[in-house]
């Protein structure tokens, strides 16, 4: 009669080694019926753990072992009061770790369990609480004989625990190498004080009988205890931020004004199928208590003028009229329910982006208005990944950074390979890396370590309100930077019902803001045509419909990738439908199923799966949506709508995984029964788990279609206020520089950094644009604002007057010269003179003069210029790279722009890096995808595998390529194969070497 | 001007050409010598065939190992370069007796007077290489003039074997070269303003120098060292090194390791071999300098000093200074301990059977049988074990 009440999972930051799943199979192992989950200084993973309980028909106990430098307790919970009070004693030991845990148990100990060893602290705690909810805990490593005599001393009861850290006995190396990482210090180092004794392993119940032989009352009131805790936990109710009847009345009233309000503003009238829509969605919002929600989202969404709201809430008219979402859920076929459905328990939350240099102040509107007691943002957990995991072992093992990154930058970040050892023995990748036996020790001993938690970070955006006190729905704690934080992650946020905003910088939103901006700056603002944000219709716009159609949407959000323009140019199908159609499906397991696509929009025949799935119909009979997986398995399996959010969810989320195979069987079994045949059910299945990890639901896929045409439409019409925008707001999928090409391929002009002209950041102007000052390398941001400043008490006429008006460090004023900022007013200056005059002047203390005359006549050369550039900029703008070389080369090699008219022919190509993108194949070789760019235009490459294993190095560390390619085509589309690749600027070495022998 | 012959000998790509010896299989091989293994670590030396690869000193050992696979990467080995400087500078001194090394591979020769004796200053220096190249194999140049900074720039941007410039000519000379041979360019503000005001060669710098107030400013406490330096003026003489007297002992451990029990134990055999010498010596340290040598090329060091000499007491202040060094997880290849300042060391008689005495006793007898059968006829359990696991 033995229950474990002392368990500490990875949720013990790098200290617990056992996962939940782990845990909860070997209780059912040992048909242990009951278990409490006591991860040290918090509920960490306390949701996921009654989901886990729940599944196997474990009843889940909440508590914690708290522990301080000098105190460590034991707490379960009683009642939910007690779970309120566990909440608040946590979030004040987060708030001071040094502060006597008594002192705190003293004002929150009502609806508690407490357990000590500790003398003197039961001794404390026996002053105020009761003997019926304090007792002794005898735990492997504590003598038996002391805790009886204590036990007679102080008149308590003994309960035993296991005080489990790991799994078996022989895993206790593997809580010592986590110590070792946690403290920083090698295997050998490590002091005892750090770490558990073997003895901490999760034993069965004739297994502690054996370490304590002579406590077996001990034993069983460890049972007589777990049934007086709470165990049926429910997180059905959601968490609203207001709860009296009184605001939610006034709430519901003000809801129904500003949707109304709001639907005259969108759609100029309102007829009876907005009318009965509103009303519709109105009434499930009143009903379910969502109003006050809205009301605040509202609030927040004001605070700026480009913002979009994505997730389900694009399926709303209220939030569409409320402007927290951009897209028409009338127009585009919307369905409410995918957002609020009357069956649905949970409430979904709003997500909306906002212009990232605007998100922190909006962020601090939030917490300034509802106060830091109701207030706090979501947690990332941030676990021991195969890299993470591999990088601290290998330092416990005393392996140089060099070694270890030699592993490490072949892992991908989310990699959760089992058997690493084996993987990177034999994975073509390693080919190059020495391993060695110290190396294959790390490995082993990473592989047991991973997906322990090891920090918490902030989520980008993730934001809580609560009605009342945000302490007693979940601990809370400060990070270093003092931001409030949850302990738990979006996860289990949403799936504690407390209901979050997210609240996420945008870059795309503040690029649609300063194009529109300097829109109306320009000429515009003298033909008195205004443009607003709200006011664009992109959707309708032939030449921004062109534009997306030729794949030109570089620096457009959400549809600039490689593989997104292809598809769009492949496609050649660009109405808003089929652009959310493509936002939905380029995920990284749904390749096979963008081709099949492109082959039915072009004309190939298909047809249903079958005739039951006919809401297959507007996506071409593939799966792209979540509801559509939703409304699939509903179909085909019978499952209930909150069944069905169920499986979608459990494939959508990475920590429900594990159960990915269950509802498999589970889909496949009632499927069966209903009389689908194995074939179609097989071929639904694997549409379904091509969703696993990365998915969209339609409403989330029309906003950002939406967002994508704004940018398209602003690309198509203002070309370079719109890339100005996109080099200045940094961040893109590409560089700088690469925009900076696009650009040139619009026609657009740029113009070097002028100390007259230039703003901070970049400025499109009709056909051209001149770069800001910030694009100059170690230019200070106040020398920045020091001449934009004065420049407001007018022009600079000269150098002179330049010099004498502005005084600057010597750094900033050479990396102004050699951006070339003052030739517009040193027109008859060699760039040498200029630097003379200019450090002679700078170099001077007090009162400085000027020098008079100048020992250099000559200007730079084209190739000093090249070099300025570079230094300056990190790029080169007078001149294209690859167009120094070309001179030197062979007319052989083609033009980029011409390599249409040499399809299925192998021909030699200049190329400039752009980007890539490293995928493995089927039979798990990895190839690339790339991106290069000549003076003429981009194009796209594939490099096999047998090709990236020879030159797929290449790329990582040259910038310039000579290829030869064969010229593939796809639906009209060219890519070029890859058969050699060299480095540019070794070929013309070996060229020029070769001449002058 | 006073007339001098003062020689400069390089021994280009010395530390290449040293591995190849130690080992003849890199002959053909592309080999670079890094400064570390550490990814930071940059290439100080290259052979021919490493260049063609791509690569190019001062580039970043991460770039390197992504570049080339084939390239044979080698940690600068600095007591290897060193004995073969002692060996070629005992070579050089039947040429003249007063010679400055410079660096691991440079050497100044004062030939000064020479020319009576030896004849031609040219054949001279070729009879220098000619003794280098048959006592070491090590192929060198050398740089004839005036002075020092003349000599050992046309070391640098000359390939033939002997170059001479001639008293008078050394301005004109420098004029079509890099401003960068000029020792003062090295200086950060200098090298920093050059860069900025694009200047190519040190002929432009002796055309801005006739703006002397200009230069002033623009080249601060340098400006003088420039405009000397330019015209290639140098009066500094030839100076002989002045040596110390040391014992060094360097255990390089079989296999990498942060094992602790390990490297003390390794720790604890240097140590006695150190006190086994003072103690023939009848010596004592007032200094002690142990190094850690890590495997990724980062070393470390404390210095300390000793008391006495027996085993017990000189094993507990090495153990001491290995702990206060060893601050890294990072594992160890070698330990280096370095002693000097020595002076006489007596031990008075003790007449108690203290610690200490005892400790005396057991070192004394120790040192017995070391004498009679060698270092290694009796060593510490502890410290054979590591040995033998190793």
């Amino acid at each position: 009669m033995f229950v474990h009440l002392n368990i500490h999972s990875v949720y013990s930051a790098m200290k617990g080694l056992i996962p939940l799943s782990e845990i909860i199979n070997q209780a059912k192992e040992y048909s242990m019926n009951t278990l409490a989950l006591t991860d040290i200084n918090g509920l960490w993973g306390f949701i996921r753990f009654v989901q886990h309980c729940k599944d196997s028909g474990i009843k889940p106990i909440a508590g914690t072992n708290l522990i301080t430098e000098k105190q460590e307790i034991l707490i379960l919970v009683e009642n939910q009061h007690g779970y309120d009070n566990l909440c608040r004693i946590i979030s004040a030991i987060h708030d001071n770790p040094k502060k006597n845990i008594t002192s705190i148990v003293k004002k929150y100990h009502s609806g508690l369990f407490i357990l000590s060893y500790d003398e003197s602290i039961l001794k404390v705690l026996q002053h105020f609480i009761p003997d019926t909810h304090l007792f002794i805990e005898l735990r492997p490593g504590v003598q038996e004989s002391t805790i009886h005599r204590l036990a007679n001393k102080l008149k308590l009861d003994v309960i035993a625990t296991g005080d489990v850290y790991f799994m078996k006995k022989i895993d206790h190396r593997f809580h010592m190498i986590l110590r070792a990482v946690d403290c920083n210090t090698t295997f050998e180092k490590l002091k005892k004080l750090e770490y558990k004794s073997e003895h901490h392993w999760f034993r069965n119940e004739k297994e502690m009988i054996r370490i304590f032989p002579n406590s077996l009352e001990a034993l069983n009131n460890s049972k007589y205890l777990a049934e007086r805790c709470k165990t049926d936990w429910s997180f059905i109710n959601t968490v609203f931020p207001g709860l009296s009847l009184k605001k939610t009345y006034h709430a519901n009233k003000q809801l129904k004004n500003e949707v109304y309000k709001g639907a005259r503003k969108r759609y100029g009238f309102i007829d009876g199928q907005i009318r009965s829509r509103i009303q519709y969605e109105l009434a499930v919002i009143n009903q379910k208590g969502f109003a006050p929600y809205f009301i605040i989202v509202k609030d927040i969404v004001d605070k700026s003028r480009a913002t979009i709201g994505r997730g389900s809430a694009a399926a709303s008219i209220v939030s569409y009229c409320l402007f927290i979402t951009q897209v028409d859920p009338l127009k585009y076929r919307l369905y409410f329910e995918r957002f609020i459905h009357p069956e649905r328990e949970d409430m979904p939350d709003i997500d909306i982006d906002f212009p990232w240099d605007e998100r922190d102040e909006i962020l601090n509107y939030v917490f300034n208005k509802y106060g830091k007691d109701r207030t706090a943002m979501v947690a990332n957990h941030v676990f021991l990944r195969p890299r993470s995991a591999i990088r601290e072992v290998g330092k416990v093992y005393g392996l140089s950074n060099e070694e270890i990154k030699s592993i490490t930058k072949r892992i991908g970040w989310h990699s959760s390979y089992q058997n690493m050892k084996y993987w990177i023995h034999n994975d073509p990748r390693f080919s190059n890396v020495e391993l060695d036996e110290t190396i294959d020790k790390v490995l082993k001993d990473s592989e047991k370590i991973i997906g322990v938690l090891h920090h918490l970070s902030v989520h980008p955006g993730g934001m809580i309100i609560v009605p009342d006190e945000i302490r007693k729905y979940v601990p809370v704690l400060r990070t270093p930077k003092g931001v409030q934080i949850v302990e738990w992650e979006k996860d289990q946020v949403e799936d504690s019902g407390l209901l979050k905003i997210d609240i996420l910088g945008n870059r795309s939103l503040s690029v649609v803001r300063d194009t529109i901006r300097h829109v109306n700056f320009n000429d515009y603002v003298l033909q008195k045509k205004y443009l607003n944000y709200h006011e664009i219709h992109s959707v309708t716009d032939e030449k921004t419909r062109e534009l997306i159609s030729r794949g030109k949407t570089m620096g457009v959000f959400y549809i600039e990738s490689p593989a997104s323009r292809q598809l769009l140019a492949k496609a050649g199908m660009v109405d808003f439908e089929h652009v959310v159609i493509y936002s939905s499906i380029i995920r990284p397991a749904a390749n096979r199923y963008i081709d099949l696509m492109l082959s039915r929009i072009h004309g190939g025949d298909w047809k249903l799966i079958h005739p039951d799935l006919h809401f297959l119909r507007e996506s071409y009979g593939i799966i792209v949506y979540e509801e559509q997986v939703s409304m699939t398995v509903m179909t085909m399996a019978g499952l209930s709508y909150s069944e069905a959010e169920a499986l979608r969810k459990s494939i959508n989320r990475s920590s429900m995984k594990h159960m990915i195979s269950s509802w498999e069987e589970r889909f496949t079994r009632k499927a069966l029964d209903r009389g689908y045949s194995k074939t179609i059910i097989s071929e639904v299945w694997s549409m379904i788990v091509s969703f696993v990890g990365y998915s969209f639901c339609k409403p989330h896929s029309a906003s950002y279609a939406m967002l994508s045409f704004t940018c398209a439409y602003l690309k198509a019409h203002f070309p370079a206020e719109f890339l100005a925008a996109v080099i200045s707001n940094q961040g893109g999928y590409y560089s700088s520089y690469a925009y900076m090409s696009e650009a040139r391929r619009f026609g657009i002009r740029i113009l070097h950094p002028d100390i007259n002209n230039s703003h901070h950041s970049w400025f499109g102007k009709k056909d051209q644009i001149q770069m800001g000052f910030m694009s100059i390398k170690k230019l200070q941001k106040k020398t920045i604002e020091l001449i934009i400043d004065e420049r407001k008490a007018g022009y600079f006429d000269s150098l002179n007057d330049f010099l004498f008006r502005v005084n600057l460090d010597l750094s900033d004023a050479m990396s102004l010269t050699n951006a070339g900022c003052f030739k517009s007013i040193a027109p008859k200056m060699s760039h040498q003179q200029v630097a003379y005059k200019i450090a002679g002047f700078y170099l001077q203390n007090g009162s400085r003069k000027l020098f008079s005359s100048s020992p250099f006549v000559n200007d730079i050369t084209e190739d000093e210029r090249y070099h300025l550039e570079l230094d300056s900029f990190g790029f080169p703008i007078s001149t294209h790279p690859i167009a120094r070389y070309r001179s030197m080369l062979s007319d052989r090699i083609k033009y980029a722009k011409d390599i249409h008219h040499y399809f299925k022919k192998s021909i030699y190509l200049l190329g400039m890096y752009i980007t890539k993108k490293e995928i493995m194949t089927r039979n798990s070789q990895p190839m690339e995808f790339l991106t290069l760019e000549d003076e003429t235009d981009i194009y796209e490459c594939v490099l096999f595998p047998k090709v990236f294993q020879e030159f797929g190095d290449l790329f990582q560390w040259e910038s310039s390529f000579i290829i030869r390619g064969i010229i593939e085509k796809s639906f009209g589309v060219c890519i070029v194969k890859i058969e050699k690749v060299a480095s540019l600027q070794k070929w013309v070495h070996r060229i020029n070497q070769a001449h002058a022998l | 001007m006073i007339e001098r012959d003062v020689f400069h000998l390089r021994l280009k790509n010395m530390e290449i050409q040293a591995e190849r010896l130690l080992d003849s299989r890199l002959s053909t091989r592309p080999i670079a010598i890094i400064s570390s293994p550490h990814q930071n670590g940059t290439i100080l030396s290259l052979s021919n065939e490493a260049k063609e690869e791509g690569l190019v000193i001062g580039m970043k050992v991460s770039l390197v190992r992504k570049m080339s696979q084939g390239t044979q990467l080698l940690t600068y080995n600095h007591s290897l370069y060193e004995r073969i400087n002692h060996y070629v500078f005992q070579s050089l001194s039947s040429f003249t007796p007063v010679i400055e090394p410079r660096g691991i591979n440079e050497f100044f020769l004062d030939m000064n007077g020479m020319q009576a004796i030896k004849g031609d200053v040219q054949n001279t220096g070729l009879s220098i290489i000619e003794k280098i190249q048959k006592k070491t194999s090590l192929s060198g140049v050398i740089g004839i003039s005036n002075n020092k900074l003349i000599s050992r720039i046309v070391t640098a941007v000359v390939s033939d074997p002997i170059h001479a410039v001639r008293i008078g000519q050394e301005s004109r000379f420098l004029s079509p070269l890099s401003p960068s041979v000029l020792p003062v360019t090295q200086e950060k503000d200098i090298h920093r303003m050059l860069k900025f005001l694009l200047i190519n060669s040190v002929g432009q710098i002796q055309s801005m120098m006739r703006y002397l107030d200009d230069c002033h400013i623009l080249f601060g406490v340098h400006s003088n060292s420039l405009d000397k330096e330019s015209r290639g003026y140098d009066i500094t003489p030839v100076r002989p090194p002045q040596r110390k007297d040391h014992i060094m002992e360097q255990i390089i451990i079989p296999y990498d390791t942060n094992d602790e029990s390990i490297v003390l134990s390794m720790v604890k055999d240097i140590s006695e071999k150190i006190a086994f010498q003072l103690r023939q010596r009848k010596q004592i340290a007032n200094r002690v300098r142990l190094e850690i040598h890590y495997a990724d090329g980062h070393r470390s060091h404390r210095v300390g000093s000793f008391n006495s000499i027996d085993d017990c007491h000189v094993t507990k202040i090495c153990k001491n200074l290995f702990q206060s060094a060893n601050k890294r997880r990072n594992r160890i290849r070698s330990i280096l301990l370095d002693i000097w300042e020595f002076c006489s060391y007596v031990e008075q008689i003790n007449l108690f059977n203290t610690k200490r005495s005892r400790a005396i006793s057991i070192s004394a007898a120790i040192d017995d049988i070391r004498s009679k059968y060698g270092f290694k006829s009796i060593q510490n359990a502890d410290v054979l074990q590591a040995l033998i696991s190793n």
